[in-house]
């Protein structure tokens, strides 16, 4: 594989399958602490 | 509710389509305005679609009639008519996953010659029949409620997602792999002057993500009122992507393996099939690839089908709010997308022409969003629907300089490409109606659409027509 070509698949899928991992940690943790306080709450 | 949108979601556009518009468009070149418009188009589109959405609890004619007054509901029938015509075809290609499931069990694929069963397929008989097949289920479906489907499709959809990585994880060790890996990735930056290139990389990406096509608005007049929907529009963008990349290396670094010499030519040919084609060829090489690969056409008929059902809902939903029964507008969508996509399910030629035409339309579909906005106020939209009390992250300023960016990016590259088209093919080819990918059956299309949608406002508005 060259060069350039690997430079530009680490930073597309970097960016596209990264982000989406960091935002559905990020959603899942929001829900669940969502979730708690609604039950505390109860 | 993120998992019954990522059903709708994820469909043919990312495992069907995305492969065959990468490669017929130079691989990694396109990926580069593929990614920017992730950002600066199919997040924000779908961030308005969601608010639009949860805040009228209407449908895209009544939303944008709610949102800017009822003279502008024209744009939301637009919105809602391109995604009805993609539906016309959408159930052709639906068709041809439940085909393929079918020969995946009686053997019929992997063929020995690649693409000889889809060959004698496209277009065939059979082809017409699965479609038809499709479309009554999906109508259905819609008439006696969708509960049954969600609860496969929550199983089904984390198997395809499964699969495809272990599709990932094979291609990439197929002799060869790299050659594929650079053609999907190696970008030349000449061609990106091109404006054909950013068109179809617009297409795509609200293809892959489903922004502007008017499903999201739908299914977010159900949300819940604390549903986070700027976390929910990014999520929907990045998750839609990552599949159509996932697809995207399945597939090129396959054809570079198994067919090294012919590769060239058969990711420039811009086949509809190559998905269905070159996916079998996959399985073949991986221990008991038969029974993955049956279960890989189920979870993608699956994918495809919610897809089809959100298509038909959305399609019901607009006569219904019209005042038309349910039951009725039911067997109008499902006997009207029987008979508009049996030309797409007879003939290859006029199936390109119809997902060039319509998948284009997204783009005027976007632009009407983005000036909806604006009409309303970029800074009052945001402020009584968006920064409420459900969402985690505030929008700033920025928020009205880029809803305006979404619609010069409209403007901007549709003047590009007719002042492209038209310099680069002359006037006479440009303009020539009839042909399978030409500006003049778009603009015709576009045309006949637009009149008579901008008269029936007029009349509508007038009390004449409901």
């Amino acid at each position: 594989m060259t060069e350039s070509a690997l430079f530009t698949m680490l930073a597309v899928l970097g960016t596209v399958w990264g982000g989406f991992l960091l935002l559905l940690v990020f959603a899942v943790r929001r829900e669940s602490g969502k979730n708690r306080k609604q039950q505390s709450a109860e | 509710m993120m998992l019954a949108m990522l059903s709708m979601a994820v469909g043919t556009g990312n495992i069907w389509r995305f492969p065959r518009i990468v490669a017929t468009n130079d691989g990694g070149t396109f990926l580069i305005p593929w990614l920017i418009f992730l950002f600066i188009w199919s997040i924000p589109l779908l961030m308005i679609e969601f608010t639009m959405g949860k805040a009228m609890r209407a449908g895209p004619v009544d939303a944008f009639g709610r949102l800017i007054g009822s003279r502008f509901r024209w744009m939301g029938l637009w919105v809602a008519f391109t995604a009805t015509a993609i539906m016309f075809y959408y159930s052709v290609v639906t068709g041809w996953c439940l085909r393929f499931f079918i020969a995946s069990f009686t053997g019929e694929i992997p063929d020995a010659l690649p693409g000889s069963f889809w060959g004698a397929f496209e277009g065939s008989g059979e082809a017409v029949t699965t479609h038809i097949i499709m479309v009554a289920s999906a109508a259905g479906l819609v008439y006696h409620g969708v509960r049954g489907i969600e609860r496969v499709a929550r199983i089904l959809l984390p198997a395809l997602l499964v699969l495809l990585v272990i599709l990932v994880l094979r291609a990439l060790t197929l002799p060869n792999a790299h050659v594929g890996l650079n053609f999907l990735f190696t970008v030349h930056w000449s061609d990106l002057a091109n404006a054909e290139l950013w068109l179809q990389a617009l297409t795509q990406n609200a293809w892959d993500t489903g922004a502007g096509w008017g499903l999201v608005l739908v299914y977010a007049i159900y949300a819940r009122t604390r549903e986070d929907t700027t976390l929910n529009a990014a999520l929907l963008g990045f998750g839609n992507n990552s599949i159509s990349l996932m697809a995207g290396i399945i597939v090129l670094t396959t054809i570079f393996s198994i067919q090294p010499d012919a590769a060239a030519e058969i990711v420039g040919a811009g086949n509809n099939g190559l998905t269905f084609i070159w996916v079998p060829q996959l399985f073949a090489q991986i221990p008991a690839g038969r029974y993955f690969m049956a279960v890989f056409f189920l979870a993608l008929l699956f994918a495809a089908f919610t897809s089809l059902v959100s298509l038909v809902e959305l399609a019901t939903r607009v006569l219904v709010d019209r005042r038309i029964s349910r039951r009725r507008a039911v067997i109008v969508v499902g006997l009207g997308g029987m008979l508009f996509g049996l030309p797409s399910a007879m003939s290859p030629a006029f199936f390109s022409n119809q997902d060039a035409v319509w998948g284009i339309g997204l783009m005027l579909s976007g632009l009407f969003f983005a000036f909806a906005v604006l009409k309303y106020g970029a800074r009052r939209f945001r402020l009584a629907f968006m920064n409420d009390g459900d969402n985690d992250f505030r929008l700033g300023r920025w928020w009205r300089y880029l809803v305006m960016f979404v619609f010069l990016e409209a403007v901007i590259l549709l003047l590009w490409w007719l002042s492209q088209t038209l310099s680069t093919d002359g006037w006479l080819q440009s303009l020539n109606p009839w042909s399978e990918w030409s500006l003049g059956t778009v603009l015709l299309q576009w045309g006949a659409v637009l009149m008579a949608f901008i008269w029936w406002n007029r009349r509508a508005d007038r009390g004449k027509i409901i």
